[in-house]
Parts: C-alpha cells; sequence; structure tokens
C-alpha cells in the first residue's frame, strides 16, 4: 500500500501537481500505478500544464459531485451545472484546448472526459457540409478535380437529390 | 503523438488534426453522429474520405433524415443509402452499435436482410424503431452470440405482437428494452427473463399481455427494472410479482396501482413508483389497503420516490 494520499503529476514543460489519489483514481493510467505501488515519485506525463491542468479540474468537480450525489443541495447542483456548462464552452471554442484534452483524457484513461469531449466535437462536427468542416477546421481540400468528382458521383445521395 | 500535437510548431497541420487523433477516438466521436453525417464528412479531404469504412457504430434514421426541408428521401434512397454502406464497409468490422429508425418494409424483407448482415457482423447493441408491424424476430439476431443489448420499438397504435425466443437465443443478453409490445402469453415473459442468466436490465414501456392477468418476473441476474404503462387494462385488475434478490433499481408507472407481490428485494436501493390517477370515490379502502402494503414492503430501499398521488 502507498503510504501518502497525494499523487504528484509531471507535467510536459515541468510544472508539478500535487493531487489527492482520490481525484485521480478517474484515470485508469494513474489508477493502475497507485495500485503497482509506482506512484510515490513524481509521475511525468506528456500533456502540457495547461492541458493537465484543466483535466485535474475536471476529475475534482467529478468526485466533488459523486460524493455529494445523495445530499439534495440544490445551490452546489447549480453550481456544477454551470461550471460544467462553462467546460463545455471553453473547450468546444478553443480547438488546442479540445484536441489536447482528447490527447489527454484518451491517454489518461478518463472514460467519463473522453465521453464529453467527443460528444463536444460530434456537436461541432454534425449536420455540416464538407466545405463548413473545412472552414470549421482550416482544411485545406486536397482532392484533384476528378477526385472530387468521384468522391460526388460515389455519394451522390448524400449531397443532392 | 501527444508531445507533438501539443507542440504548436505543428500548429499548420491544425485541420487535419481529427484525423490525427487515435482511430478509438475518432470512432467514439463519430459514435455521437447519423451515419449520414459521418459519410457526408469523407468529402472533406482525402485523410477524411475512408475515414467512415472503419466506423463500429451505425445510425441510420429516416425521421431526421426527412427532417431537412431541403432535401426530403424517398423510401428507395433511404433503402439505397442503408445497403450501400452495409456494402462498402469491410464484413470484418465489427458493428459495436447498430441503430435503425425506419419503416417496416414488412412486404419485401428489407430490415429482416439488414438485421441478418448486422447480426453477422457481432452486432454488440442493436436498437431498432419501426413505423409498423414486427411480429417475430429474426432467427440470426435471437441466436447472435454477441448481442448484449436489444431495444426494439414499435411506432404505430396497435402494438406489435412479438413472439419471443423461448428456451434458444439471446444467451449473452443484458438488457431488453421493449416499446409498444404485446406477449401473447405471461408465461413465456416470465420463462425468458428468468433464463436469460446475464440480463441485468428490463425496460418494458407501453406493454401488454394478452388476456393479461399476472405479470411474473424473476430473474437472478436483473439488477434494474422498469415497466412503464404496463398492461393498459382500465380495470386494473392485474398482479405484479417480482422475485429478484439482486435488483437495485426499480421504476414502475402506471395509471393505476396494481396488486404487488414482491419476493427476495435485498438488494433493492432505488424505487420510483408513479401512479397518475387514484379514483378516490371508488377504491379509496381498496387503494390505501394497496399502497401500505407497498409502501411496507419497500421500506428498506435507501432512495424512494412516489409520485403526488400518493399524498392525497
Amino acid at each position: 500500500m502507498a503510504t501518502t494520499s497525494t499523487v504528484k503529476l509531471r507535467s510536459g514543460d515541468n510544472e508539478v501537481f500535487e493531487v489527492e489519489k482520490q481525484v485521480m483514481i478517474q484515470s485508469g493510467t494513474i489508477r493502475n500505478m497507485i495500485e503497482d505501488d509506482a506512484a510515490d515519485g513524481e509521475i511525468p506525463l506528456q500533456i502540457s500544464s495547461r492541458n493537465l491542468a484543466k483535466v485535474v479540474e475536471w476529475c475534482k468537480c467529478m468526485q466533488h459531485r459523486d460524493r455529494n450525489n445523495n445530499n439534495d443541495n440544490k445551490e452546489e447542483e447549480e453550481e456544477e451545472e454551470e461550471w460544467e456548462k462553462k467546460f463545455d464552452e471553453e473547450v468546444s471554442e478553443d480547438k488546442d484546448l479540445h484536441f489536447g484534452l482528447l490527447l489527454a483524457a484518451n491517454y489518461l484513461e478518463i472514460p467519463a472526459l473522453l465521453h464529453r469531449l467527443c460528444q463536444l466535437a460530434a456537436d461541432i462536427v454534425k449536420g455540416k457540409t464538407p466545405e463548413e468542416i473545412r472552414r470549421t477546421f482550416n482544411i485545406k481540400k486536397d482532392f484533384t478535380p476528378e477526385e472530387e468528382e468521384a468522391v460526388m458521383d460515389e455519394h451522390g445521395w448524400a449531397f443532392h437529390d | 503523438m501527444v508531445v507533438c500535437l501539443e507542440n504548436p510548431k505543428c500548429r499548420e497541420d491544425d485541420g487535419d488534426r481529427l484525423c490525427s487523433l487515435p482511430e478509438p477516438v475518432i470512432h467514439q466521436i463519430f459514435s455521437f453522429m447519423e451515419t449520414i453525417d459521418v459519410v457526408r464528412a469523407s468529402a472533406v479531404s482525402q485523410k477524411w474520405r475512408y475515414l467512415w469504412l472503419s466506423v463500429p457504430y451505425l445510425s441510420f434514421d429516416m425521421s431526421t433524415i426527412s427532417s431537412n426541408p431541403q432535401e426530403i428521401w424517398s423510401h428507395e434512397k433511404f433503402k439505397d443509402f442503408v445497403n450501400w454502406v452495409l456494402l462498402s464497409q469491410s464484413g470484418s468490422v465489427s458493428i459495436q452499435r447498430f441503430r435503425l429508425y425506419c419503416l417496416s418494409y414488412t412486404n419485401d424483407y428489407t430490415v429482416y436482410r439488414w438485421v441478418c448482415a448486422v447480426a453477422r457482423r457481432n452486432v454488440q447493441v442493436f436498437d431498432l424503431t419501426v413505423y409498423g408491424e414486427v411480429t417475430e424476430l429474426p432467427h440470426c439476431l435471437v441466436t447472435c452470440e454477441s448481442l448484449e443489448a436489444l431495444k426494439l420499438a414499435c411506432r404505430q397504435l396497435r402494438m406489435c405482437v412479438l413472439k419471443l425466443p423461448f428456451s434458444v437465443g439471446f444467451s449473452r443478453l443484458k438488457s431488453l428494452d421493449l416499446h409498444n409490445v404485446e406477449f401473447l402469453d405471461h408465461n413465456l415473459l416470465h420463462k425468458f427473463v428468468s433464463s436469460r442468466r446475464l440480463l441485468e436490465k428490463l425496460i418494458l414501456k407501453s406493454c401488454s399481455f394478452r388476456d393479461f392477468k399476472i405479470l411474473d418476473i424473476s430473474s437472478t441476474s436483473l439488477k434494474s427494472l422498469t415497466l412503464d404503462n404496463f398492461g393498459g387494462d382500465e380495470s386494473g385488475n392485474y398482479k405484479v410479482k417480482i422475485a429478484c434478490p439482486n435488483l437495485v433499481s426499480f421504476n414502475f408507472l402506471a395509471s393505476w396501482a396494481p396488486d404487488f407481490a414482491f419476493e427476495d428485494l435485498d438488494s433493492l436501493q432505488n424505487a420510483f413508483i408513479f401512479f397518475d390517477i387514484i379514483d378516490r370515490d371508488e377504491r379509496d379502502n381498496e387503494s390505501c389497503h394497496i399502497l401500505s402494503k407497498l409502501l411496507n414492503e419497500l421500506c428498506e430501499v435507501k432512495a424512494l420516490k412516489l409520485s403526488t398521488a400518493f399524498l392525497r
């Protein structure tokens, strides 16, 4: 058994975050390290301090929510909803943060965070035409005219009647 | 990969970052989208072009596809589209979730063929809503070894009469969710539920038996049970018998309280009971009796929610 109740995470740009183990066991990767007693030193992570700070903040909020699940505190509930709404907005507007967090949540194995981030990404892509997707993500259209025609032929029913 | 993608030097590749995500993450993003949107996105760029071919989540919804007034699809076109996707994807990609909302195409076996094609691709979650009749589940789905969750909803005024497979099939089923389905025989449902050893979740919404008198659910594996608007018999004279030692969550919504008989509900933690009509004049004594008996049975649960009708 590990002796301390906290775990130290070192970001890719060398910032150290000390977080309660209870909070970080939401991450499968870190939970495994704690169970294997491999979490006593600092855990180096290839995640920027900005993204890591956001992941930690998210984990704290979720843990707090789960702990208070059974007492009906309206005020706290509203506060948490507000926080999640702000999180969604922030992520949806900042693609660097969004992609960084997608990779971090995948690497750290935090299913609930990954689920939320994927849903937000899907909401951005959903219902958009290919041209709108290109504009949203700064994608260059790299089809030759012949290829483009082939794509349109193949997917004819998807674009026009 | 994490390092590269977080390095500001890689910013020029901004647009293709979505395609550079690990494949399971891309699939998870696409899992929240209708298949039509996933296929449309293949016209974005070279990298996006073939992403959809390996996506293990398929969702075809006739009603949302047709909801765009600019682009109303005929049934033929919808059929064509589903056929084309199933034909194009490799048969070796196991389908994690298949969702289909459509007309039944009863006359030409279209849905039947789709179900069989999907069952062969080891479907795990199958979610079917049809605006028409379903009387029997295709044998290929019943015997599909990979199937863990089945949802079947019939959208029409009359209920669908459904024959449940009785001795074989659905051996790995964990979750069953039926809407607007009529069972011909209450014994058959009882046997079906009690012999599915892995079944953890059962939802019956607006379902009924023909000549319905007793709903008898007993299962050692069941953890969550929802009976919503069961029966629809106006007399309300039916009995609900539940014997599920591992049941954690129980939801019951109906217009009137039936006679309950609970056995072995030691694990029950959450119960939600809702009756929307209590006819006080005629049934005052009877209802008090049934409700107090019900509360007695449920006195050990951790969270109990009751409808306001109780407080009268």
